[in-house]
């Protein structure tokens, strides 16, 4: 007769044996900020001159890296912001060279240069450029969501890799097949990407198409401690519940980077199919695609221009330059013309005060046509603070 | 608060921060010549996609650990360190965290 406390040891046995065949390596890091956001409202708004728009609002990242060996690494980051905790990543790589790598879980695919470094702690002004705002924009529910809200997280697998040619260039690339932009509604207008991170989200592809992309970038390393780096990105899937409604993403970027100034530029456009099988739930004449008058479309585009500039040893100037327009249709009731867009320039610095804490600090102007409620121009601040831990 | 002296508070902290000149990095003067090279490989390849604080605040312990720890990160797209980069960066890591840990060079 087997004893009663074998299976418990087997148990144990099993699950410990992988961390006793090799040593598995946890690494721990973390961000936390804290960002203020003031807006004083414009002569031309009704409400009393005295009020303004302000809040605080706080992102916080907890990411552990386990090195399972040389070839295997598994990543968790659990992230608490203006949707509540949400799974950031839930991965794990396989390496079997520089130049083939497998991503397999919950990551953010490949796209554009700024994802990356998406992570406050990794960018030096409070927000993000608008073409991946998400939310921080000021009339962000009359304008609607960016190009590409970042970070953007799915489900899925990537492969990528990079390969030097010669000492002063790098190839890489990165091809991904994941679950992908999302609407719950049957009669889609545009993606909900609100929905993309409901719990339901994480689970099940909402119309069983996954949405493939990838990336493919060169960097020259032109002299010493100067980097030039160009992308290009690409993502198709179909996004409503019927697999019936396309959406097309395309970007290029751009990184040169000089000993102490960092210029970054970025271009996305996403072209997002409309349902038009009721035309009065929509405000302007429907022009259908091609061979489908119950389908119509609008494109979203957006840029910025990035100038990073070390003053001091801990203390950096940053010049932005960032839009978003938006042509096409829109649901009945919106506020957006047929061509509506925002241009906004951003002056900001940042202020190390010791090693893993900065100070952020910017004012913004904004610039918008085509929304008909809002003023021609409005000033915004930001003032935070940023742990790296 | 009123917002322009709640501005003139946050620029005079600024500019009192500012004075100090403390950065993210270490100050090359406290390091040892055998290694300065190494740390400023460290410093211009690392700062491209994150702070340098990143990897100084590390609570990675040996040189095994270092070693993955930096070819995870050779392995995201243009961070542009070749493998014998990547030798030299964990050398400095290695060298740094062991003098910390002893309340050596910051």
């Amino acid at each position: 007769m087997r004893p009663r406390w074998l299976p418990l040891v087997l148990v144990a046995a099993g699950t410990a044996a992988p961390f006793a065949a090799r040593a598995v390596e946890f690494n721990f890091a973390g961000t936390l900020q804290l960002d203020y956001l003031y807006t004083p409202f414009t002569a031309s708004d009704p409400r009393p001159s005295s009020f303004v728009l302000d809040g605080f609002t706080q992102e916080l990242s907890l990411k552990v890296a386990a090195d399972l060996g040389r070839h295997t690494t598994a990543n968790v980051k659990a992230c608490f912001g203006c949707h509540g905790f949400e799974a950031g990543m839930g991965y794990v790589d396989f390496h079997l060279s520089d130049a083939f790598n497998v991503r397999v879980g919950r990551f953010t695919p490949t796209f554009g240069e700024f994802n990356l470094r998406h992570d406050p702690g990794n960018h030096r002004l409070s927000d993000k450029p608008l073409p991946y705002d998400m939310g921080r924009m000021l009339r962000f529910f009359d304008f609607g969501r960016s190009v590409l809200p970042s970070p953007y997280v799915d489900n899925g697998i990537e492969v990528w890799g990079s390969h030097f040619f010669g000492p002063r260039v790098q190839v890489s690339y990165a091809a991904h097949a994941v679950t992908g932009l999302r609407s719950l509604s049957p009669n889609a207008q545009d993606v909900d990407f609100a929905s993309m991170r409901s719990a339901s989200g994480l689970v099940i592809d909402n119309n069983s198409e996954p949405s493939v992309g990838g990336r493919l970038g060169v960097t020259f390393r032109l002299a010493n401690r100067v980097d030039l780096s160009l992308g290009s990105s690409a993502l198709y899937g179909r996004y409503d519940p019927a697999g019936r409604l396309q959406y097309t993403v395309l970007g290029g970027d751009l990184f040169l980077r000089l000993p102490t100034t960092n210029i970054r530029a970025e271009y996305l456009i996403r072209r997002t199919e409309m349902d038009a099988t009721d035309p009065t739930t929509l405000a302007f004449e429907v022009a259908g695609v091609p061979g489908d008058p119950t389908r119509t479309f609008n494109t979203r585009d957006g840029w910025y221009i990035e100038v990073e500039q070390r003053v001091r040893p801990n203390l950096d100037v940053l010049l932005r330059w960032d839009g978003m327009r938006r042509v096409g249709n829109v649901g009945a009731g919106s506020l957006l013309d047929f061509d509506a867009g925002v241009s906004r320039w951003t002056l900001g610095a940042q202020l190390t005060v010791e090693r893993g804490y900065r100070i952020k600090a910017s004012a913004q102007h904004y610039q918008w046509w085509g929304l008909r409620n809002a003023p021609s121009g409005e000033f915004a601040v930001h003032l935070g603070a940023v742990a790296t831990f | 608060m009123h917002p322009v002296r709640g501005a003139v508070l946050a620029m005079t902290v600024a500019l009192g921060c500012a004075a100090a000149q403390r950065g993210e990095g270490l100050d090359v003067a406290a390091i040892p010549p055998a290694m300065r090279a190494d740390y400023e490989l460290f410093a211009d390849r690392c700062s491209r996609c994150h702070s340098v604080a990143r990897p100084l605040s590390a609570h990675v312990e040996n040189a095994t650990h270092w070693t993955n720890y930096v070819a995870r990160m050779r392995r995201q797209p243009g961070a542009m360190i070749s493998e014998a980069e990547g030798v030299r960066i964990v050398s400095f890591l290695v060298w740094f965290h062991d003098e910390h840990r002893d309340g050596g060079a910051r």
